[in-house]
């Protein structure tokens, strides 16, 4: 459509964008009387005036946490509920009633210059026909909301505590059956740790089958070992009977532990950031404080490390351990292992060897004559040179072979004595070590603990400087810390007791090994017996024995998958428990500051813009009805039109005025 | 079934008589009862000129063309076909021009009462208007149902008077304005501003195209 067209019509249909322009300023005049607290009686021409006051608020990091019922609820949600409205109005003894007043009040999360997630800034206004009313409901509202939410998100340890206590008493309660049902029915189908069980019966069936198919048992030895091997499988067992009856106390020993120090290691952060510095000077001065004891703290464990030629103290003491676990397994299984002396297979294969070799140098040898003869070049009897001697190298390799061979049955006794003698030199410079590491570890321990306490604080230290919002000061945090290191410590101390008087360092690791040592023993015990009831009758109850335990694994991976799911939850709940005490220890009480005091603010300008707002909508609503009006009119404006219409030739035109 | 047309012939002894009648009878057609926008009342300046410039135009194309009767039609009621049959009639004979003004509209036949006259007293007869060298004749209902009748009758009309003006009914709600376009010289079509159905606008300058009608143009009414 063309504009001039449209324009035409705009002036031939001006009443109806009159029309929706009064009706956008009625609109907006509609809009002041709602929004007033919907009071319709009192009449107005503008919005009403606006008491606005600025809060910031702690929010209590235990409310995000979700420690309790109180965990969704946060500052903004209760200065906008009924019941705040209620004590308002009960508060002011208002004759409006609290629906209006929860309608006039509104909130909203202001912007600043350092977004903090844990002290928001809130600006509440309120919105009243009457501005001293505005200005009192705005600080009745303030001062409820701060009553309600410091009452909600005060935390009640005693309940929290005694909640988690009796949710873990139940978790534990139905651990101890599931591995209870676990234990009893390892103990009624001789299946403790069965998967290892199975790995240790297929490792002996293995043996034997190989045993059956080379018919190569050293009946000698073997019978002369028997009953050393007996012997020490009984001792074996013995011990790991002992170990695992450990596993219970050390299990809750080391968990204690690991909780007090993880705790104390959090509440450094908490420490730091609650008793932070609104003063930038005296954060400073805190700052540079933290870094030189971090520096000293470094420097000691440095000192230490390097008078002591170690560097990383608890993995030098796990590679130790796992060494000296290693050559004392060695030594143990060398000690009644069997002689292995070379077959006459293998003598026979290496004479066959070097017979070969020498065939090979004789046809080599014929060849480079043959070749070496004139009128052949000199290069094709040098390479043939070379291969003969190559043959002759191949007779050397293979005699030397064979000599290895034919002299191991003579040495073997003697090379194992002295690799027996080799090991156990070996497990004793490596049990000394082992003990000088472990000797260090309470130390360094301490240090090094000292060395992450003083980082954490720096780095608290350094954000706070980021961050000056104000927090309220804490509870002597120094204090707080110093019993969690006095609990950790304490701790600390009942494991290393609990160690040194049962002799265990990593009892889960030492079970492991214990329990790979008798199942080598139990190999060794089954092959000696082998010469006295014949291997097929040695081969069959192994086999019979390995179905059973392959039939039991179902049921035994129920109950463990029982005892697992329980173990995890309880881990989950060990996890809340921690977070329970670091928060209660640390957490601050909710806390609300009034930044800026209510006061009312004019809103002309405001009702200036929903005015003209209104009025700018209903004309430009007019002008598109009358733009989809002249869009379907079809009524000719013109001679032109009308031509174009019937398509004739206009011979009058009747004016409008007659 | 054949259909007796109502309509009779005037004949020269029963006009005078109907003229004499009517003037007997207390004057009817007094001048005060045409309407103001007939060209002789206190119709604006440019109107009138309107009509005597569509005069001319007429005048010169019956020159031209031997053109002695014309159809005035419309596609809707209240088009202005009456009024402009009235006023072109007076604008004719203002330049001495003898017009017959046929009402055949016979739904609503109104031209009569234009020139003060009662539908009934033209229905036997051409009768004379109050205005000079302008007589009405009012067709009965279901006298245009018989073309051969109404061509004999416009026949005699033409030989009566110089021009015969016929005003027939709107197109959209009879078809009487087709019958009659074969049977006169030419077509006056009437447009108003109003909102339109161009669909039945094209359909009616097709329908009149294909009964060889012969339109000279069309009459914009802005009223």
């Amino acid at each position: 459509m063309e504009l001039d067209r449209y324009l035409q019509a705009v002036a031939q249909r001006w009443y109806v964008v009159g029309a929706l322009a009064a009706v956008g300023l009625l609109g907006a005049w509609g809009y002041f009387q709602w929004s007033g607290g919907g009071s319709w009686g009192d009449f107005r021409w503008g919005a009403a005036p606006t008491a606005r006051t600025s809060v910031a608020v702690l929010e209590p990091a235990v409310t995000k946490a979700g420690s309790g019922p109180q965990a969704l609820v946060n500052f903004a949600s209760i200065v906008e509920s009924h019941a705040l409205a209620d004590r308002v109005v009960q508060k002011l003894g208002l004759d409006i009633p609290a629906g209006q007043v929860m309608r006039e009040v509104s909130v909203k999360l202001s912007r600043t210059l350092v977004p903090s997630l844990t002290t928001p800034l809130y600006t509440i206004s309120v919105d009243d026909p009457d501005g001293d009313r505005a200005v009192r409901i705005a600080n009745a509202v303030v001062d409820e909301a701060r009553a309600v939410f410091v009452d909600l998100n005060t935390l009640q340890p005693g309940e929290v505590d005694a909640a988690l206590r009796a949710e873990e008493s139940a978790l534990r309660s139905q651990l101890a059956q599931a591995t209870a049902a676990l234990t009893a029915f390892e103990e009624k189908n001789g299946a403790q740790r069965l998967p290892q069980r199975i790995d240790a019966q297929f490792t002996t069936v293995n043996a034997l089958r190989q045993a059956v198919r080379m018919g190569k048992v050293d009946e000698a030895t073997a019978a002369a070992n028997q009953a050393a091997l007996e012997k020490r499988e009984a001792e074996a067992r013995a011990e790991l009977d002992r170990l695992r009856s450990l596993q219970p106390v050390y299990d809750r020993l080391t968990f204690e532990a690991n909780l007090q120090s993880t705790a104390a290691l959090r509440l450094v952060g908490a420490d730091s950031s609650q008793s932070g510095q609104t003063d930038p000077a005296a954060l400073q001065a805190q700052l540079a404080d933290a870094r030189t004891k971090l520096q000293q703290a470094r420097d000691a464990l440095e000192g230490f490390e390097q008078q002591n030629h170690i560097s990383d103290l608890p993995s030098e003491i796990s590679a130790q351990r796992n060494a000296v676990a290693e050559l004392r397994r060695l030594s143990q299984a060398s000690a009644v292992a069997p002689v292995e002396t070379p077959t006459a297979e293998q003598v026979t294969m290496a004479r066959l060897g070097v017979d070969q070799a020498k065939n090979a140098s004789y046809a080599a040898n014929a060849e480079r004559d043959g070749l070496c003869a004139p009128p052949n070049p000199k290069y094709v009897c040098d390479a043939a040179n070379a291969r003969a001697l190559s043959q002759v190298t191949g007779i050397q390799q293979a005699q030397t072979q064979l000599k290895a061979i034919e002299d191991a049955g003579a040495n073997v006794a003697r090379t194992r004595e002295k690799a027996l003698a080799g090991l156990q030199e070996q497990l004793k410079q490596g049990e000394a070590e082992l003990d000088r590491l472990r000797g260090l570890q309470p130390e360094y321990d301490r240090l090094a603990f000292e060395v992450t306490t003083a980082g954490g604080i720096y780095s608290q230290l350094q954000a706070r400087a980021n961050d000056l919002v104000g927090r309220g000061q804490g509870a002597s945090p120094e204090a707080q810390l110093a019993a969690a290191r006095a609990r950790w410590e304490q701790a600390r101390q009942q494991l290393d007791t609990f160690q040194r008087e049962t002799g265990v360092a990593d009892l889960p690791s030492q079970i492991a090994s214990q329990a790979a040592l008798v199942n080598d023993i139990h190999r060794q015990v089954v092959l000696a017996k082998t010469p006295s009831v014949g291997l097929d009758a040695a081969l069959q109850p192994e086999e019979a024995e390995l179905q059973r335990l392959l039939g039991l694994v179902p049921e035994y991976e129920r109950l463990n998958a029982e005892v697992t799911q329980l173990s995890g939850q309880l881990n989950v709940l060990e996890g809340r428990k921690l977070d329970f005490i670091v928060n209660a220890a640390a957490a601050p009480a909710a806390q609300i500051k009034v930044l800026d005091p209510a006061q009312l603010q004019s809103n002309a300008l405001w009702t200036v813009v929903t005015y003209v707002v209104g009025l700018v909508v209903g004309v430009f609503a007019g002008l598109v009805v009358v733009y989809l009006m002249a869009y379907f009119d079809r009524t000719p404006r013109s001679a032109d039109d009308v031509e174009n219409l019937v398509n004739l030739p206009v011979l009058a035109r009747l004016p409008r005025s007659a | 079934m054949a259909v007796e047309p109502k309509v009779v012939l005037p004949r020269p002894e029963s006009l005078s008589l109907l003229t004499a009648d009517r003037q007997a009878a207390g004057g009817e057609r007094s001048s005060s009862a045409v309407p103001d926008r007939l060209l002789r009342g206190r119709a604006s300046a440019a109107y009138a000129e309107t009509f005597r410039v569509l005069a001319l135009q007429v005048l010169g194309s019956a020159q031209d063309r031997d053109l002695r009767s014309l159809l005035v039609m419309g596609a809707y009621p209240g088009d202005g076909r009456t009024t402009t049959v009235a006023n072109l009639a007076i604008a004719l004979a203002a330049s001495g021009k003898r017009v017959v003004a046929v009402d055949a509209d016979s739904a609503c036949p109104t031209l009569a009462s234009l020139f003060g006259l009662a539908p009934r007293d033209a229905e036997h007869g051409p009768v004379d208007a109050d205005v000079r060298g302008v007589q009405v004749l009012t067709l009965a209902p279901g006298s245009n149902g018989d073309g051969t009748r109404t061509n004999e009758l416009l026949g005699r009309l033409r030989e009566q008077a110089d021009f015969v003006l016929v005003d027939s009914p709107p197109c959209s709600r009879a078809s009487d304005g087709f019958g009659l376009a074969p049977l006169v010289d030419a077509v006056l079509y009437v447009v108003r501003r109003r909102q339109q159905d161009v669909q039945l606008q094209r359909s009616v300058q097709s329908q009149l195209s294909r009964l060889g009608a012969n339109v000279l143009g069309v009459i914009y009414n802005e009223r």
